[in-house]
């Protein structure tokens, strides 16, 4: 390793090289990119507003106008479905990133600063593992009340403690190796040296972490959704959509195939990315 | 005396996704009945190897493409997988470099004497728990009833390859391969080791293979030695010979790594490195760090010159009239 | 091993403090509080989504008892001390939403539902993982393999509900032997328990898988396959106790997680159990039924974390003798 300051161009083309050989990773990955360029573009994609409802054709199979049918009040589904996705993309990023910024920031600290610190968060970390998250996510949509941000917070309060424990582990593995000596030596500052030295080095385990978490938020929310404490209605979101189209299965099975689908194939790919990650990272040595 | 192992032109090769590695390029050499047999080579050289064809234990990428290796009369090559399982842990008994990761770490150390006699049906529980007691007990464990019932981990470092050279020896093997024994112990340990398989071996009557990296431990154990560098064999012959006469400039080299306590010397290092064995340098393998190459040590792959009596080294220089 | 025991049990309590404490700060912020909400589905004239009229008049009767407990007039302090002392002495006092039941009594005719279910889907996701783990791990890169882990990814992707949906359409419509809703009978467990073992099926599977394959490329098993071992010594003597040994530290957690995780399994197949009660308390905010089962589920999950430990604990060596 020796006086190496900062991880170069070669590490991350490493990765992106044996990456790139796990076909379903990459397959998966592709797929990521869509489903998110889909999200984003949503309002315009969509051929009718997600609100818009066609009393004249309720319960329309799969057609030309209606490309996945319409529901029991004439709503496209379609155009529900990529609103869902947008919402999903959303809450699943929106989530993870504020999860990131607290597991990263106490993770760091604890690591770093070791000693009482240390001890302190991660009793902290302890007790919120100990945690019945689910139904804690449960309460704190019923007091912040329906929204992104707090379903945003629902899913962070309870969700940061992982990504914290595995930021700590790293920071301690990596506060010893000869750089971070080397840049206390040459004067460095404890800020400096957290976010310029040992950052970097932690960042690929944390990017596996974000990618393999996604998956779990967005069932998170769709379970919310799905005991009405998810997005507010009208927007509609994969959980809603599908209990709403589980009673429906047997007479228009395309209204819970069509949401419950979409959401498999999700968290498929997103799944098959942080696996991919993880071996590419794995298999650095 | 008669031939125990008997290895011909053997070539061993590992499917890499960066290509084809040879890891043992076409070695032959004969090993007789008591007869102690020094491999030695830095790591990489392909001596591991060439013992794990001896039982064909070789990773899943490894594969024998050549050659032929004979056992007390048996084709080990064209035996099947039950004849092979026979032989293995009966016939010929394996020591492993790291004792820690070589002991399964949830079973306790008696059951894992005891394996190989009840694996090959050669007694009863209570014989083989009488067994192994007495086989930990002459390899140096002190309560050896008692310390059956404990588990690696709490063994300490030489206890543990004392207990790897039991399980190696309770069937009472014709053969005993020892893969780098010493290299994870200390100084003192490796010693005390190397005099145990001694005096297992006289007690025993069995050949042993013994691999090392390091000269030192050869001298007044092994009867011959191989010398290996890059999957090839560079010098043989018996130990004296080869330690006081050596006659390959690779040797030399090792020699002169060897620290020696009486005689105060600089320890020379190897120039250059082991070759990338997926695009091995044509000719001499060692021909890039040897300070007398020569033309066509490039370009040609020597023989083994007779050099002396049963000495064999395979030098241009020593082909040289 | 007991000291160690004693500590843990002391750090649950603490923990189960906090997590109290949190809880009854979090609900009493809820907003909306639950006779509101009936006054509203009364006045909206949706009776029967909330409580019947004949509940109602219960709920007027008990209304003293609950005045003294959770009255406007109880400073806050005093209601957690009555909560916490409720949880203690197994006194907490009758339910909003169900007035005719205490608290202690629901949990105790949930937990035991919601309990059975989880364990029965873990052991047949056991059952079945396993081998399936064991059988792709053995057979790598075959088409065996490949379909394993296809079914691995394939299976953890699908959410319960969503599986829940098909198990009843198959056994409802294709082969109708089996009863899709209802309870009593012990063959109502079947299909929840089908349903709810699919992702538990996979993760196993997965688990299995990997932990064999790195077991088999242990120097340990070089060792065994040295000392003469068939197959079957060497895979089931050996790697099969290295990997099932970790297994064990994954079905604590997979055990609570479906206690509670199967709010709307056990909603579809109307299963009593103690996720559709949790549901529908918040739904009609029920705080002091809420606050008692996230205490109590709390605990299911610190005391599962405890028992996987203290298994651990026995079969693996290393940790049991260290720690003598």
């Amino acid at each position: 390793m020796g006086n190496k300051k900062r991880i170069g161009r070669s590490y991350w083309s490493n990765i992106w090289e044996k990456f790139k050989r796990n076909k379903l990773a990459v397959f998966g990955l592709i797929f990521v990119c869509i489903l998110i360029l889909l999200g984003i573009s949503a309002p315009w994609l969509a051929p009718y507003p997600y609100d818009e409802v066609h009393y004249e054709a309720v319960w329309t199979p799969p057609c030309r106008e209606f490309l996945a049918g319409t529901d029991q009040l004439g709503r496209d589904i379609f155009s529900r479905l990529l609103y869902s996705l947008r919402n999903a993309i959303i809450v699943g990023l929106g989530a993870q990133s504020l999860i990131v910024v607290i597991g990263l920031t106490l993770g760091l600290i604890a690591g770093f600063y070791g000693g009482k610190t240390d001890n302190i968060l991660m009793r902290i970390v302890d007790i919120v593992y100990s945690f019945p998250s689910y139904l804690l996510n449960i309460i704190l949509v019923l007091v912040l009340g329906r929204g992104y941000f707090s379903i945003f917070v629902a899913i962070a309060a309870t969700g940061w403690a992982g990504m914290a424990r595995l930021v700590r582990g790293q920071t301690l593995s990596t506060k010893s190796r000869d750089f971070v000596e080397a840049a206390r030596a040459s004067g460095a500052g404890n800020n400096r040296i957290m976010f310029r030295y040992i950052l970097p080095n932690i960042i690929g385990p944390v990017i596996y972490s974000i990618f393999s978490g996604i998956p779990g938020v967005m069932l998170v929310e769709s379970g919310l959704s799905l005991i009405g404490l998810g997005v507010r209605p009208p927007m509609p979101s994969w959980g809603l959509m599908i209990s709403e189209g589980t009673g429906q299965f047997l007479y228009n099975p395309y209204m819970l195939l069509a949401p419950a689908g979409m959401l498999v194939l999700t968290i498929l790919s997103f799944n098959f990315v942080a696996f991919g990650l993880r071996d590419a990272l794995s298999a650095r040595e | 005396m008669d031939l125990l192992l008997s290895i011909d032109n053997l070539n061993v090769y590992f499917y890499r996704s960066e290509g084809v590695l040879k890891a043992v390029d076409g070695i032959s050499y004969n090993l007789h009945k008591g007869e102690v047999l020094g491999i030695v080579g830095e790591s990489g050289s392909g001596k591991s190897v060439s013992v794990l064809s001896i039982v064909r234990l070789l990773p899943a990428n490894g594969k024998i493409v050549d050659g032929s290796i004979s056992f007390d009369g048996k084709d080990i090559l064209k035996l099947s997988m039950n004849e092979l399982q026979d032989i293995r842990g009966k016939d010929i008994g394996f020591v492993f470099q790291d004792p820690m990761s070589s002991l399964n770490p949830v079973i306790t150390v008696g059951q894992q004497v005891m394996e190989p006699l009840l694996w090959h049906n050669l007694c009863s529980r209570e014989e083989a728990y009488k067994r192994a007691k007495n086989m930990l007990g002459m390899v140096g464990i002190p309560f050896p009833e008692e310390r059956m019932k404990e588990y690696p981990f709490q063994f300490s470092g030489g206890m543990r390859q004392r207990v790897m050279i039991a399980i190696a020896l309770i069937c009472n093997p014709k053969l005993l391969i020892a893969d780098e024994p010493t290299t994870s112990l200390d100084v003192t340990t490796q010693a005390q080791i190397i005099r145990l398989l001694k005096n297992m071996r006289s007690e025993l009557d069995m050949s042993v293979i013994l691999i090392t990296h390091n000269l030192a431990l050869t001298s007044n154990f092994c009867d011959r030695l191989i010398i290996m560098y890059a999957s090839n064999m560079m010098e043989t012959g018996g130990t004296k010979d080869v330690l006081n006469t050596p006659s390959h400039p690779y040797t030399r080299f090792l020699l002169d790594a060897v620290p020696d306590i009486e005689v105060e010397k600089e320890l020379v290092p190897i120039p250059g490195t082991i070759p990338d064995l997926i695009n091995p340098p044509e000719g001499c393998k060692f021909h890039p760090r040897c300070p007398m190459s020569m033309d066509i040590c490039r370009t040609e792959k020597p023989p083994l010159f007779p050099v002396g009596d049963g000495h064999y080294s395979a030098c241009w220089l020593c082909g040289r009239e | 091993m007991t000291q160690y025991i004693i500590k843990r049990i002391g750090w649950i309590i603490f923990n189960l403090l906090v997590l109290s404490l949190i809880a009854f700060i979090l609900i009493k912020n809820v907003p909306g509080s639950f006779l509101e909400l009936q006054i509203l589905i009364g006045q909206a004239g949706t009776m029967g989504t909330g409580l019947t009229i004949s509940e109602v008049e219960k709920v007027r009767g008990v209304e003293t008892e609950m005045m003294k407990r959770w009255g406007e007039d109880v400073p806050l302090w005093q209601q957690y001390l009555t909560f916490i002392k409720g949880l203690v002495t197994l006194d907490m006092g009758p339910s909003f939403r169900w007035p005719t039941q205490t608290i202690e009594e629901i949990i105790a005719n949930t937990f035991p539902v919601s309990f059975t279910i989880a364990i029965l889907a873990v052991t047949i996701a056991i059952i079945i993982g396993i081998p399936l783990g064991v059988l792709a791990a053995l057979k790598q890169n075959s088409w065996i393999d490949y379909l394993v882990s296809a079914l691995v990814m394939v299976v953890s992707a699908i959410p319960n509900y969503v599986m829940a949906v098909f198990v009843i359409f198959l056994f409802s419509f294709w082969i109708p032997i089996l009863p899709t809703y209802g309870w009593g009978q012990p063959k109502n467990y079947i299909l929840p328990v089908l349903a709810m073992s699919f992702g538990p099926i996979g993760s196993i599977a997965g688990y299995m898988r990997t932990s064999l394959l790195d077991a088999l490329k242990q120097d340990y098993i070089r060792t065994a396959w040295a000392k003469g071992g068939t197959e079957r010594h060497v895979i089931f003597g050996h790697a099969m106790k290295n990997s099932l040994i970790p297994l064990v530290t994954i079905l604590g957690p997979m055990i609570s997680h479906l206690i509670l995780g199967t709010v709307f399994v056990e909603g579809m197949f109307g299963v009593p159990g103690m996720g559709q009660y949790f549901s529908q308390a918040a739904g009609s905010r029920d705080y002091p039924l809420m606050m008692a089962q996230t205490v109590i589920f709390g605990l299911i999950l610190m005391i599962m974390n405890l028992i996987v430990d203290i298994i651990y604990f026995f079969l693996d060596p290393r940790i049991r003798v260290s720690r003598r």
